[in-house]
């Protein structure tokens, strides 16, 4: 099949060891590649139901896409997959974990694939830490015992200063991946502090002493099967993006323009989630951001958004600081969660989650949960280790960040994730310790929009708002997810040009219901792997909080969820779904529709 | 230049500007030239010619606004797009260079005007012209390399390496260099798909010591002073 390398570089760091298997093209156009293709691998690939994530056996995936490296505006999202070691069942044993999954903008996977790889897979653990260097065909372990400990940027530096002057490409951890932090991500620094963050990826390369992955790739010949279809529809696409209407605002702003729009909609997570509208949202949103502190912009592989933005903001020494952001989950969950108003502070922070490798979604919402927490007296300041940690006080929400990933004395507990917090506190606080599956909800606050209850409900990742908040727009990510495709383009790239476009790639005829069918194989895929996880229905539902928690201001006040709204919104999901409603799994029947008599045979035998 | 006419430290500095070296333009007819002298010293940039590119264009360069460029690398692929028919940007003319903290440098060739390339080239085509294996295309002004006469020597490749930009590579598996700028033919690729103007193509005037500089160094100096 054309637009694939039909390659899977296979890594066992353990005996340090790599070998090249083919990946075959029924794979290819089932699971499509990038997040599909990962999932897939981690499907087949992982130990037994009940190994912990964090086991040297369990993969890591990294997967690219069919369209990932053509020149189709937005094509540049790597997908990195592992069994994740930050969530699991309510009900069910600590080894159990749900599915850890970036989507990770940038040149990372463009230059995997131009190495001639459409997988990267890694398994095992290095006797001592090690960096991966990819290079074409060449695949080095490299010693990085003395990167260890370093933060992302000056570990960058070091492991660069021993490569080629040549553009590699590269993924790395900080401190808080080596020490096995859940809320830990991967960082790939172009074009600016991308993170690969929920559910604790951090935590997983960590776990196999792999400090960094260097990609460079020159060698891969590069053909569309059509060239001619593919010139023509490529062009088109840049032309459809032009053609966006918010293409000009998603330029100058960035997607923090979602922070003011989606606080004036009444829908963004603000103090622990309490309420919909923040007040101060203009202090930390898009327009003082770029009038205040934006120097420059930042854009991934043939992109003409370039929606990443660069902050110019002075430390406490008074010396100039570059901070990738604030995107919308920072303005939304280290502001307007936090309760700050005080953006270079938020930016500080932000810049501490780039060099430590940290969740900044899922850190915003601990921040504001031991705020809530400090707040009711049900936290002391002690056990908050005399931060000072309250609502709006960036300064303690810095020392606080440095203290959770050190992970001494009680503020290293509560800092392992939100769930763990509630449950060392306790009280009372698990109804707003905002979290579904384990994972930190983040961004959007659900009562003024109960869509919200199937985005959060209902993600194979846990409490994250961007997988979709129905069967079709889930399915349409899936896919879009899989081809490789940034999210925001899938505004300007519709399920027809993109059908298109993969089949001029591939040279195989493909058609929307083709690719609706393959999102739809992916998405029940992604939810047996929770089924055999031990994911049960209860696991889909939302803390108490949206459901009792009345919005107090802004245009929805008085919005709130009940818990029968909930109960029938799923209800109506699992049926259009063809799942279970008392296990909210696939039945058997749907699975053998979309060719998973596989996993419909691990459930049954679950 | 009129009689009487006494030349002062800016008429000076000009005319090195649109100073051309011997070895770049032999044979240049005389018109061109004129053509030539007035484009560079004028305020507008040449803008490529309107006559379908007939008549010999003043010899023009592409440059980066470093301020402007967000290293989306649209302009590799488009050149490997044009010059080489593919869409790997790997086999590009150009090369971005990203560091951190976040500055984005493409590299690529400034067809220095005293192009120490061809300087370098030891494989004369024509004796009585003097043109090398390398060589600067009359029309366009890009760099050409006749691939049956070049030897495979490197050597333009190690001076490129050493004093200039090194955007010159060696194709292993062709054995031969790649890397010099072509202009398109007149409209260079870079330049038209740039989605926020960072490339434009200008009137030939800086020396390529000045222009074609170690991209590593450009971005370490922008970062260093950019986040200061």
């Amino acid at each position: 099949m054309n637009g694939i390398c039909g390659r899977i570089l296979e890594v066992d760091l353990t005996r340090r060891k790599h070998r090249v298997r083919p990946l075959e093209d029924a794979v290819a156009r089932a699971y499509l590649g990038g997040r599909g293709l990962a999932g897939r691998l981690l499907w087949e690939g992982s130990p037994p139901p009940g190994t912990p994530a964090l086991a040297p056996d369990a993969p890591l995936v990294f997967a690219t896409g069919p369209l990932t490296g053509f020149p189709v505006p937005g094509a540049s999202r790597t997908a990195i997959a592992a069994k994740s070691p930050a969530t699991g069942p309510r009900s069910g044993g600590a080894a159990a974990g749900g599915l850890a999954l970036g989507l990770m903008p940038g040149h990372f996977a463009v230059e995997l694939k131009y190495a001639g790889y459409d997988a990267l897979v890694i398994r095992g653990k290095a006797a001592e830490p090690v960096s991966l260097v990819i290079r074409d065909e060449e695949v080095e372990f490299r010693p990085s015992r003395h990167l260890w400990g370093r933060e992302v940027s000056e570990a960058e530096k070091a492991l660069r200063s021993e490569l080629p002057k040549e553009p590699f490409q590269t993924v790395l951890i900080g401190p808080a991946g080596e020490r096995l932090h859940p809320l830990a991500s991967a960082v790939h620094n172009y074009p600016c502090a991308s993170h690969a963050g929920r559910g604790g990826l951090g935590a997983v390369l960590g776990s196999k002493n792999l400090k960094a992955v260097a990609v460079r790739g020159t060698l891969h010949p590069f053909e569309p099967a059509d060239h001619k279809a593919f010139e023509e529809l490529g062009r088109r696409a840049s032309k459809a993006l032009e053609g966006w209407n918010h293409f000009e605002t998603w330029r100058r702003w960035g997607t923090a323009a979602l922070a003011e729009g989606g606080s004036d909609a009444g829908l963004l997570a603000t103090r622990n989630f309490r309420e919909g509208t923040f007040p101060a949202v203009a202090r930390v949103g898009s327009v003082r951001a770029e009038a205040a502190f934006w120097i420059r912009s930042e854009a991934c592989f043939y992109c003409p958004l370039h929606c990443r933005k660069v902050a110019l903001v002075r430390n406490r020494k008074g010396d100039g600081v570059a901070v990738a952001g604030p995107e919308l989950e920072t303005s939304a969950m280290l502001g307007a969660n936090c309760g700050a108003e005080d953006l270079a502070g938020v930016l500080l922070v932000k810049r501490r989650c780039d060099e430590l490798g940290l969740d900044p979604a899922s850190l915003g919402n601990l921040l504001g949960f031991l705020m809530e927490a400090g707040e009711k007296r049900l936290a002391l300041p002690s056990e908050l280790g005399n931060t000072g940690l309250a609502w709006g006080k960036t300064e303690a929400m810095l020392a606080a960040t440095d203290g959770m990933v050190k992970g001494e004395g009680r503020l290293g507990q509560l800092g392992q994730g939100v769930r763990a917090a509630a449950k060392l506190l306790g009280g009372g606080s698990d109804a707003w310790a905002m979290e579904v599956k384990g994972l930190e909800m983040d961004t959007y606050n659900p009562p003024a929009l109960p869509a919200m209850v199937i985005a959060f409900g209902t993600s194979p990742l846990g409490g994250a708002h961007e997988t979709g908040h129905s069967r079709e727009v889930q399915d349409q990510r899936a896919v879009s997810d899989s081809l490789g495709l940034c999210r925001y383009h899938t505004y300007a790239i519709g399920p027809e040009l993109q059908a298109a476009l993969l089949q001029a790639v591939t040279g195989e005829k493909r058609t929307v219901q083709d690719l609706v069918a393959a999102g739809e194989r992916i998405w029940n895929l992604e939810r047996g792997f929770l089924a055999r996880e031990g994911f049960g229905p209860e696991d889909d539902r939302l803390p108490r909080r949206s459901k009792a928690d009345a919005l107090t201001v802004g245009p929805r006040a008085g919005a709130v969820l009940t818990a029968a709204a909930e109960a029938e919104a799923l209800a109506g999901y699992y049926g259009a779904r063809g799942w279970d409603p008392k296990r909210a799994a696939p039945l058997p029947a749907t699975l053998q529709r979309l060719g998973l008599a596989d996993v419909a045979d691990a459930l049954k035998a679950g | 230049m009129h009689d009487g006419f006494v030349p002062g430290a800016e008429d000076l500095a000009l005319a090195h500007l649109s100073r051309t070296t011997r070895r770049a333009f032999l044979g240049r007819a005389a018109a061109a030239a004129g053509l030539w002298v007035v484009c560079s010293l004028g305020p507008t940039p040449a803008r490529g010619s309107k006559d379908g590119g007939k008549a010999p264009q003043p010899p023009t360069v592409v440059v980066v606004d470093l301020k402007k460029c967000v290293g989306c690398r649209i302009c590799e692929v488009e050149c490997a797009r044009k010059n080489y028919k593919t869409f790997n940007p790997r086999l590009a003319n150009l090369q971005v260079i990203h560091v951190v903290p976040p500055a984005s440098v493409p590299n690529h060739c400034y067809l220095c005007k005293d192009a120490p390339c061809v300087a370098e080239c030891p494989v004369f085509i024509e004796a009585a012209t003097g043109k090398r294996a390398l060589y600067r295309d009359p029309q366009h002004g890009g760099l050409k390399l006749d691939n049956v006469a070049c030897t495979g020597c490197w050597k333009c490749v190690d001076v490129c390496q050493k004093e200039r930009s090194g955007i010159l590579r060696k194709n292993l598996r062709s054995k031969r260099p790649e890397g010099f700028c072509t202009l398109c033919d007149g409209e260079p690729s870079c330049v038209k798909y740039c989605p926020n103007d960072a490339m434009a193509r200008v009137p030939q005037s800086f020396d390529g010591r000045h222009l074609a500089r170690n991209p590593y160094l450009i971005a370490d100096e922008l970062a260093s002073v950019w986040y200061r």
